[in-house]
């Protein structure tokens, strides 16, 4: 069951790109208004399974590998209140709301000891993103998309590189020097997202009132959806859960 | 002064290349081409060599089974087809020499390397093999300073790949060639018919008719032997040194039926070449062997391709005398229906006459052979015993007849021919297989009993090794297939080969074994039909 | 001038107008003028493709022909529009003339042949049979083939500084091994974007992929590998730079050990 379990991982791994942006890929033609009395969705993403088992490397052996020594980032969970960090929360099929605002200061994602810093990013289609070396020694930055232009550059100390992302798609940045290294770009194409903080915790505000599908996407734990109505300048509360299965 | 030199020459090289490039070959000598199948009736090439792909087998039973794929490389005049994914024709076509290294170089790199260190890529590397090499010119006028990919495998005429068979090693290679023809001198056994061994015994067909088809796979490997060359100089390299090392040989010559691998390789002969293998020296020609000082024992090669005084021969089947020791001796007195040897195709050949003048000859080239290191005396004494030994193992396997003979004379054979199913492929024998090939008894026999009638001893007997079906052959029979068949047959290897393990347990000995169970077996039998004549008379 | 001298310098004349025609007549054929290449898919172009390439490549480009299965390393899936051999800037859709460069010279250490064996007409006409297979191709434009800068001239010098790159700067050794060997402490766990395992090239062997020529060298590390581990170092060295490395590169081929 293990190596099954394994398998399908790894399979997943490698068709994650084109399976997982179609899951969560918002509607197209999305209409740009002024929302004066939108209501917020205000929650929280659980992981209610064990963590320690899921740290366990069962290829290492009792020699640690490189690959453990650096902490993996694959799956964090609050141990107070078992929330669950860099999960992307996106509402999926709203046809029209607040303005799309690009951010003028490009979001970062700094390469520091051999990992990415953040490791999971959640950005609106179109933003330009700086990627930058902060090690003095060599990486690369490497992306395998179709749509959005994929890359693969070499990059030495205090090197800085700007990307435009420019369709909505789920980016699995890597390092193909340091192999356990990787982050996830997460473009969507509309403004109603957030990324869940190390407690778990999420907000999206000024929601135009309605009926919507609500998705969280976890790279490891996958997707959930929901359904939420929001009410005028009012607050919804929406809990996730991950259960251990 | 010298970079003038170096310009005119630079000049001359272009021109001269121009030239050889422009001039047109001068046509070849008028030789007739190669051809594996010459001597043979027609209707021999027309069921083995004409080719039918995977349409229909091969054989004067072509009809009765449909090849398997693998035949298609096995004996590719009869059923190559060129693959169907890649058409390779627009490389034929245009003569694209360099594209053939460029992807075999990756797609199957062994090959493309195993070629490069092969004489073929570099065909004047050393003395000897220029010489060899300026022979070849000479004769087929051609210029060989590379035998590529192309040269073998590309058929210009029908532009695709074909899978290259004796007759296009014979094209360079003729003397080679015509040498391992003259198998058919001699007669079967030999490699050179080695498929029409094959398939031309009913039980093939039969087998293949009745399912078994995949389950001859065993026999196909080795009967593959007879149109290709890389059986004993295997591809690519085609080395000639490996031709003549033993282990060439093994792959086939061994198991049950010939041991010769492990009768020569546990002889005293094998076990100083396995010893001493690193000391040998296989680059040499057989013909310029200096026996203790580049072999210090003989290999197969030294002693089976020796043809007659001081040559040797591309074929190791030309001194044969006891013919494998299936065949009897006239030199007998049979009791047995062996007196008739009537279940020996004709094709094999007739009981042989081992002191023939030809035979005697045949000895005293063996002897030559044996003196490069024994002394006349000595080899002559132990071939003797070899024949003596031969004698009384067709004594034994005479008298294990008359009883077998006896007991369906007396009607005690059970189950009796008439009960049980026919001999393989009974319906195929009659309409395929002619009078001459059968002799007319044996012949007039299929065409009216259709196969019900109990087939004995060599050489058609021997079908219950290969193909038994309900109660066909009965116990009795197979234990005298074993006795005649394998333990006479090793024991025959075990003592010409000298190896004593094999001469006495697993030959005579169980040959004997054989003959103590083949008698007790008849003698119930006859007890068990006796009781029953008893009963039915009551 | 001395009769000798004379006589030297017509040697010496005549020796370089023959080896010079000798490499143009060998060169000429493949760098005749600009290639047709039609806009759609054409008949033509399909029975190519599918006569020719899609025995390795798969009837729809997924590298999942029926020869595919034995081969390593695997023919290219089309459906990523990712092409190794550009003049393009990482990650950029190739221009037709890479392909139909790639096509014709083949890519050296694989199965894939130089196919100029197929007249140009039906090598400019699977071009557009090639893109149809990748969506990349409707959303993205091949961006502008990436500038050469003047060669320089390889020096001690230079060669010392395309060391120093290689060794310090970008560190190739990691993958490539410090003898240009491939054996690098990275190089065992490299694989490409489809998944394969895939070996660092080893510089050695002297049959470089996309091309022997020192300014085919130069754009493979400033355009980078799409679909393998190979990046672009467009950001990181100056023209200089890169002619350095470049040199220094093929300084690497042991060209008694070419031969496999």
């Amino acid at each position: 069951m293990k190596s099954l379990s394994f398998f399908i991982i790894l399979f997943s791994f490698l068709g994650w790109n084109i399976v997982s942006s179609k899951d969560i890929l918002a509607e197209k033609n999305y209409i740009e208004e002024e929302v004066t009395d939108g209501g917020n969705i205000v929650g929280s993403v659980k992981y209610m399974g064990d963590l320690a088992m899921l740290k366990l490397d069962l290829y290492g052996g009792w020699e640690l590998t490189d690959t453990s020594k650096n902490a993996s980032e694959k799956l964090i969970a609050s141990r107070i209140n078992n929330g669950l960090k860099y999960a992307v929360i996106s509402i999926t099929n709203i046809a029209k709301g607040k303005k799309r605002l690009i951010p003028k200061t490009h979001p970062i994602i700094d390469q520091q000891r051999s990992n990415f810093i953040p490791h999971v990013i959640a950005i609106l289609a179109g933003t330009t993103i700086d990627i930058l070396n902060g090690d003095e020694e060599l990486h690369t930055v490497h992306t395998r998309t179709i749509k959005n232009q994929p890359f693969n550059l070499g990059t030495t100390y205090r090197q800085r590189i700007s990307r435009k992302f420019d369709y909505p798609e789920i980016i699995k940045l890597s390092c193909d020097i340091h192999k356990h290294a990787y982050a996830w770009i997460v473009i969507l194409d509309n403004p109603y997202f957030d990324i869940t903080d190390r407690n778990g915790y999420f907000e999206i505000c000024d929601i135009p009132a309605g009926t919507y599908k609500l998705n969280v996407w976890h790279e490891e734990l996958g997707n959930i959806e929901k359904e939420v109505t929001v009410y005028p300048k009012k607050i919804t509360n929406v809990g996730f859960v991950y259960s251990q299965n | 002064m010298k970079k003038l030199g170096l310009g005119l020459c630079l000049s001359a090289m272009m021109a001269l290349t121009t030239l050889a490039v422009a001039a047109e070959k001068p046509a070849a000598k008028k030789e007739t081409p190669p051809d594996l199948y010459e001597g043979t009736p027609d209707w021999y090439k027309a069921v083995y060599r004409d080719n039918v792909g995977m349409r229909e087998g091969s054989g004067p039973f072509k009809d009765y089974f449909k090849p398997q794929m693998l035949d298609m490389y096995w004996q590719p005049n009869r059923h190559y087809e060129p693959m169907k994914n890649l058409d390779h024709s627009i490389f034929i076509e245009k003569e694209r020499r360099d594209l053939c290294v460029t992807c075999h170089e990756e797609a199957t790199p062994g090959v493309v390397r195993d070629w490069r260190s092969s004489g073929h890529k570099n065909p004047k590397s050393t003395p000897y093999l220029s010489s060899r090499t300026a022979e070849i010119e000479k004769r087929t006028n051609r210029v060989l300073n590379e035998v590529h990919c192309f040269d073998c495998h590309a058929d210009t005429q029908k532009k695709q790949i074909r899978m290259p068979t004796g007759e296009v090693c014979g094209e360079c290679h003729r003397p080679q060639f015509d040498d391992f023809l003259r198998e058919r001198e001699v007669g079967r056994p030999n490699h050179i018919q080695s498929w029409e061994a094959n398939t031309i015994v009913p039980w093939y067909a039969e087998a293949a008719r009745r399912g078994y088809l995949y389950g001859q796979h065993g026999c196909d490997l080795c009967h593959s032997g007879a149109e290709k060359c890389d059986v004993c100089h295997t591809r690519h390299k085609f080395s000639a040194a490996e031709g003549r090392q033993p282990e060439a040989c093994i792959t086939c010559h061994m198991g049950p039926d010939h041991p010769d691998a492990e009768s020569y390789g546990e002889s005293k002969h094998g076990v100083i070449y396995h010893k001493e293998e690193e000391h040998f020296d296989f680059t040499r020609p057989l013909a310029e062997v200096r026996p203790g000082k580049d072999y210090r024992t003989p290999t197969c090669q030294f002693c089976h391709m020796y043809e007659k005084h001081g040559r040797f021969i591309h074929n190791p089947v030309m001194k044969g005398i006891w013919r494998m020791g299936t065949i009897p001796p006239k030199n007998l007195e049979y009791t047995s229906s062996l007196k008739d040897y009537p279940y020996g195709i004709k094709i094999i050949g007739d009981k042989i006459d081992i002191y023939s003048e030809e035979n005697v000859a045949k000895r005293s080239y063996w002897l030559e052979v044996c003196a490069k290191c024994h002394s006349d005396r000595f080899a002559d004494t132990y071939l003797k015993s070899l024949d003596q030994f031969m004698f009384q193992a067709h004594t034994l396997a005479d008298k294990a007849q008359k009883i077998i003979d006896d007991l369906i004379a007396d009607g005690f054979l059970y189950p009796s021919a008439a009960d049980r199913d026919p001999y393989p492929l009974s319906d195929g024998i009659e309409k395929q297989l002619s009078p001459a090939f059968l002799g007319e008894p044996i012949y007039n026999a299929f065409k009216t009993l259709k196969g019900k009638f109990p087939v004995v001893g060599p050489i058609l007997g021997v079908y219950g090794m290969f193909l038994q079906q309900q109660d066909n052959p009965s116990d009795i029979e197979n234990n005298y297939n074993r006795l005649w068949f394998w333990y006479k047959l090793q024991g025959y290897k075990g003592t010409a080969h000298v190896q004593q393990d094999v001469s006495w347990w697993w030959g005579q000995a169980p040959m004997m074994m054989e003959f103590t169970k083949i008698q007790s077996e008849a003698a119930r039998l006859r007890r068990e039909g006796r009781i029953e004549k008893v009963s039915v008379s009551k | 001038m001395k009769p000798k001298v004379l006589l030297d310098k017509v040697g010496l004349w005549s020796a370089t107008v023959v080896a010079s025609t000798a490499l143009i007549l060998g060169v000429a054929p493949m760098t005749a003028k600009a290639i047709n290449v039609p806009t759609a898919v054409t008949e033509d172009g399909k029975n190519t493709y599918k006569k020719y390439c899609s025995p390795c490549h798969g009837e729809e480009g997924k590298g999942d022909g029926p020869l595919a299965r034995s081969m390593l390393p695997k023919p290219r899936d089309f459906t990523r529009g990712a092409y190794k051999f550009r003049t393009t800037p990482s990650g950029s859709l190739p221009t037709d003339e890479d392909i139909f460069r790639t096509i014709s010279y083949g890519v050296p250490n694989s199965t894939m042949i130089p196919w100029d064996i197929l007249t140009e007409q039906q090598r400019a006409s699977i071009i557009p049979v090639l893109k149809s297979f990748s969506e990349a191709f409707e959303v993205r434009k091949p961006e502008p083939p990436v500038n050469v800068g003047l060669e320089i001239r390889p020096s001690e010098k230079s060669l010392a500084e395309g060391k120093k790159i290689y060794e310090e700067k970008l560190e190739c050794w990691k993958c490539h091994g410090v003898e240009g060997r491939g054996d690098g402490p990275s190089a065992a766990e490299q694989e490409d974007d489809f998944g394969f395992p895939i070996k660092p090239f080893d510089f050695t062997t002297g049959k470089f992929k996309g091309g022997n020529s020192d300014r085919d060298v130069y754009l493979r590390f400033t355009t980078g590998l799409n679909g393998t581990p190979m990046p672009s170092f467009a950001k990181e060295l100056t023209d200089e730079q890169r002619w350095c490395l470049t040199h220094y590169v093929m300084s690497l081929i042991k060209p008694e050990e070419t031969c496999k």
